[in-house]
């Protein structure tokens, strides 16, 4: 708690106290006084007014025995005198006392046998013997209770006095004094509030002054309270003496709670109510009370304030101090709190400055020397602490050295790394080139790890992972570095994780991971042994992996060399491998087995010595052109001695460095082979004999029909009708059509035998399409057909054979002739590489893709029965191809269906000229 | 011009179409169904043009054709060959026994007569 509160608390709690104490002693102090003040001057009041109604009642007497003493009265009852004269003398008096005296309502004067000789009223002669008045009277002074005069109906005080003459009774004198001035001395309510009353009751407790609150209450008005009780109790106790009473509060003649007090006037035996409304009556007190409470309630918030204010006034210089020693404290040693105040504070802030400064001066030199002491103290926690990075990395380097066993390799790498260098999990994660989960291991990072693997299984890249492949290296410092969904989130918090690639020569092995506490930092020294660390693991993993191909290849190789040699064994042709100086290294079994030798008799031998049993190698043996030109060479060796033909094959074998070691020689039975070629080429030879026999026998007759039905047509034996002459034109062009068949088929079938010859002659191919577009020129114009060209005038001279060409551009220009209704047709010559590109472009109905294939084989023809209207043999692309082979050239068909077709054809630029 | 033409052929039929379409042209022709006959024709007659059938029993065309271009008094003779091969062949025939020309069956009658043209001026 701060000081300032501090102080406000204590001076909250300490000004209340003291302050409720002292204000409940004032109160309670207040409180008596007030009340006895109260209860005092209602006592006062009470008995002042007493004393004022006795007064008045001694004023009565006297004015009373004032009358008595006079002349006047003396002479009216003076028997000895004049009673006429006495009574007007009387009357007169009377008349005058009433005019003087206000206060008084009748006067009488009795004579001695009680019958009344004068009055101020009319009831002189009226014997008032009887009455108290007259027997009171005679004894002395007497004052009568108060009551209603007979004569009047006035309240009168009744007093009567004996009138003496010569000291013997004559008569008596009676005044009624109007009770209006005691009504004034009780109604007076001066002192006495708004609520006060004071008011008379007679002894027998019947009111005989007004009641402030009530009509006619005059004797009628029983008034029976606390007070009047106690009033009469003390009449009966103390009797006419006088007595001071207690004030006390009580209810009423009305009910009401008063606070009251009673006067005992004894002469009359009257006693004096004095009554306020205690409500009033206690008015200040109750003022009194509102104010201290006020003042308890105000106490603390004041005391609070001012417990503010003070703790402020005296804990702001404190708090500046304070302030200061923080700012000093974070270092910052020119930090002045400089305090102006004078008192203790402002010495000891400035004495704290004075420090301060000394303090900066100590400290710089402290600091030099901690600084020193620091970095030893650094240096030896880090040289401890790396300690325990190199042992873990020297126990993972151990581990690399001795594992051999991937899986367990990682596992450990992870444990070890945890164990020593105490990271808070340690993780691996091995995928393949294409990002395929491999293996993984983890050390303290619990179950959420196979969650985490099972997401690489299921292809779902974790961003760290992703991170670490991309980046080699990164710290996970964010909680967005790590995916929201990952398994490993968890652990992660509150924790720094560094991320790194496993990676050898830019081949990635996997992701690798170790965390430590989010307060620990990585320094680079740390950071370089953990990527040092996965670039060794990384290194492990490579050569793990070579082992494994290794170990794969030579099982491989092992398989192979098995393989190979019962593959070797199982060929039925005899084979052998030979050095340079024809010596057999190696046979296989059909060798051995035709031979009738073991391998031992075999190898080191020379194959010229054991086969042809020569001293040197066979004249037409291939061994020794592969020898001579390190090519494989084929040869049919037909050696008497072998007594089979044999189809000797060649390969030369060269070592590493390319240099030739010596040569593969299989060797192959083929007296089968040569009996079926002999067959074949007698069968070929029947059939290319049979085919021209065919051709020219179909020639032969053909020509007889032409020229008898042209000797018929041309009309030299005779003239010819236009029907006769028609048919025979049909005849003639089937006639045609019959023999340009049998040259094709010729001309295929020579193509195919190979009997055709080229003459391969320097010529310019733009000329030929000139040629062969004239001849066709009239066939084109026929069909209403354009015939376009586009040629490269500088395409060079190349060596072909005019006429095979010239058949096969014609050929495709009969073809686009023939499938095109409409449009035009282009023919563009044009260099490609090293040969000349003819295309014929036509826009007919183009060729499906399902034909295009087939096309230039022989007797194809796109869709089956357009035979009939092209009159084509099928033949005339196959032999366009066989021709475009010969000149090196290759031919083809690019086309849509519906949208015509492009026929290309090239001669290669490399031909020599010469016949073939 | 009419000129003597010897037309050689072991085809009756042929030789008939032929001699007759020759014949008409106003030339005047001589036949014959084998080679001995045609070397005995030439060696007799007076011929300006002869032509040969390639493919005969016994002395076949080009042997005949070898003969008459071997012997002095004959080699002047122009000898088309009449050959029922492809044209492609045919050039080589030529050189070999060293004709004037060749028709391949079955021949145009155009080219027939323009080879007539040719060597009876």
């Amino acid at each position: 708690m701060k000081i300032s509160k501090k102080i406000s608390y204590l001076f909250l709690v300490t000004s209340t106290i003291f302050i409720i104490a002292v204000t409940t002693f004032f109160y309670i102090t207040a409180k008596s006084v007030l009340k006895e003040r109260i209860l005092n001057h209602l006592i006062t009041t009470v008995e002042s007014r007493a004393q004022t109604i006795e007064l008045t009642l001694q004023h009565y007497q006297e004015d009373a025995l004032v009358l008595t003493v006079g002349n006047a009265a003396k002479n009216a009852v003076d028997i000895t005198k004049d009673y006429a004269q006495g009574v007007e003398q009387v009357n007169k008096r009377i008349k005058s006392t009433l005019q003087i005296s206000p206060d008084i309502s009748e006067i009488r004067v009795l004579g001695k046998n009680g019958i009344v000789i004068a009055s101020s009223h009319k009831d002189t002669g009226v014997d008032k013997s009887a009455q108290v008045i007259f027997l009171k009277g005679k004894n002395g002074v007497h004052i009568q209770d108060m009551h209603i005069s007979e004569l009047t109906g006035d309240i009168v005080v009744g007093v009567a006095a004996p009138i003496f003459v010569n000291d013997e009774f004559a008569g008596v004198l009676a005044i009624n004094f109007d009770e209006k001035k005691l009504f004034k001395i009780t109604t007076n309510r001066f002192g006495l509030g708004e609520t006060g009353e004071i008011y008379l009751i007679n002894k027998d407790g019947y009111m005989i002054t007004p009641s402030r609150f009530a009509e006619g209450t005059f004797l009628k008005q029983k008034v029976d309270t606390e007070n009047t009780r106690r009033a009469f109790e003390d009449i009966e106790e103390f009797g006419q003496e006088a007595h001071l009473h207690e004030a006390f509060v009580y209810r009423n003649y009305q009910g009401k709670k008063v606070l009251g007090i009673h006067a005992h006037i004894p002469q009359m035996q009257w006693t004096v109510l004095a009554e306020i409304d205690a409500s009033e009556a206690f008015a200040p007190l109750r003022r009194l009370r509102w104010i201290f409470i006020a003042i308890i309630c105000l106490v603390p918030v004041a005391a609070g304030f001012v417990g503010r204010v003070i703790s402020g006034i005296i804990t702001e210089p404190i708090h500046k101090l304070h302030k200061g020693t923080e700012i000093i404290a974070e270092g910052n040693l020119d930090y002045k709190v400089g305090t102006n105040a004078q008192d203790e504070i402002g010495q000891l802030s400035r004495a704290f400055d004075e420090m301060t400064e000394s303090l900066k001066k100590s400290t710089t030199s402290i600091n030099k020397l901690n600084n020193e002491i620091d970095s030893r103290k650094q240096a030896q926690e880090k040289t401890q602490h790396l300690t325990m990075v190199l042992r873990a990395i020297s126990n993972v380097n151990q581990l690399i050295v001795q594992e051999k066993n991937p899986d367990t390799l990682i596992r450990k790498a992870c444990e070890e790394l945890v164990k020593f260098r105490g990271y808070k999990y340690a993780w691996i994660v091995i995928m393949n080139k294409s990002g395929k989960f491999i293996r993984a291991a983890q050390a303290d990072a619990g179950g959420n790890f196979l969650q985490f693997t099972e997401d690489i299984k299921k292809g779902k890249m974790p961003q760290c992972v992703h991170r670490g492949l991309k980046e080699h290296f990164f710290i996970i410092e964010k909680p967005e570095d790590v995916c929201e969904d990952c398994g490993l989130f968890n652990i992660h918090r509150n924790k720094r994780a560094m991320v790194c690639s496993l990676e050898h020569q830019g081949e990635f092995y996997g992701v690798f991971s170790v965390a430590v506490s989010a307060e620990t930092e990585l320094d680079i020294t740390e950071r370089d042994l953990f990527k040092e660390v996965a670039s060794d693991l990384a290194l492990a993993l490579h050569h793990m992996e070579i082992e494994a191909e290794n170990k794969q290849a030579a099982e491989v190789i092992k398989r192979s060399v098995e393989e190979w040699k019962e593959t070797f064994n199982s060929i039925s042709d005899l084979v052998f491998i030979q050095n340079k100086d024809f010596e057999i290294m190696k046979c296989n079994k059909a060798f051995m087995d035709v031979l009738g030798l073991k391998e031992k008799d075999i190898i080191g031998k020379k194959c010229y010595e054991l086969l042809h049993k020569s001293d040197k190698p066979w004249e037409n043996c291939p061994l020794k052109q592969t020898k001579k030109d390190h090519k494989p060479h084929t040869e049919e060796v037909d050696d008497p001695k072998i007594g089979v033909p044999l189809l000797i094959t060649t390969s030369p074998i060269f070592d590493n460095n390319g240099e030739y070691i010596g040569s593969v020689h299989i060797a192959k039975d083929i007296s089968n082979i040569r009996e079926a070629q002999k067959k074949m080429i007698e069968a070929i030879e029947i059939k290319s004999q049979f085919i021209s026999m065919v051709s020219h026998e179909l020639r032969t007759p053909l020509t007889a029909i032409k020229e008898g039905i042209g000797i018929v047509y041309d009309e030299i034996t005779g003239e010819l009708n236009e029907e006769q002459k028609d048919f025979l034109d049909t005849a003639k062009r089937n006639v045609e059509r019959l023999s340009r068949l049998i040259n094709t088929v010729l001309d295929f079938q020579k193509l195919q035998a190979g009997k055709m010859v080229f003459e391969m002659e320097e010529n310019d191919i733009n000329s030929i399409v000139d040629e062969a577009s004239k001849e066709m020129k009239p066939l084109f114009e026929k069909k209403k057909l354009k015939l376009e060209f586009s040629l490269d005038k500088s395409l060079p001279k190349a060596v072909f054979d005019r006429d095979k060409i010239t058949q096969v551009l014609t050929n495709l220009m009969n073809n686009a002739l023939k499938f095109t209704e409409r449009g035009s047709i282009s023919i563009t010559t044009q260099k490609e590489d090293k040969a000349i590109k003819v295309s014929v472009a036509d826009m007919g109905s183009g060729i499906k893709e399902e034909d295009m294939k087939n096309l230039f084989h022989r007797f194809e023809q796109v869709s089956k029965g357009s035979e009939r209207k092209t009159g084509g043999t099928g033949l005339g692309l196959a032999i366009s191809k066989e021709i475009i082979n010969a000149h090196k050239g290759r031919i083809w068909v690019e086309s849509e269906f519906g949208k015509g077709a492009t026929f290309s054809f090239t001669i290669s630029l490399e031909l020599n000229r010469r016949k073939i | 011009m009419s000129g003597r033409i010897l037309v050689v052929d072991d085809e009756p039929d042929v030789l008939k179409v032929v001699t007759f379409r020759l014949g008409k042209m106003g030339h005047q022709i001589f036949s014959a169904v084998t080679g001995e006959e045609a070397l005995d024709m030439v060696a007799k007659e007076a011929i300006d043009l002869v032509f040969l059938d390639l493919r005969m029993p016994g002395i076949d065309g080009s042997e005949v054709c070898k003969r008459i271009k071997s012997d002095e008094r004959l080699k002047s003779i122009p000898v088309i060959l009449l050959s029922a091969s492809n044209a492609s062949a045919m050039s080589e025939i030529v050189d070999e026994c060293k004709a004037d020309g060749y028709l391949v069956k079955p021949f145009d009658v155009e080219d027939l007569i323009e080879t007539v043209n040719r060597f009876i001026v």
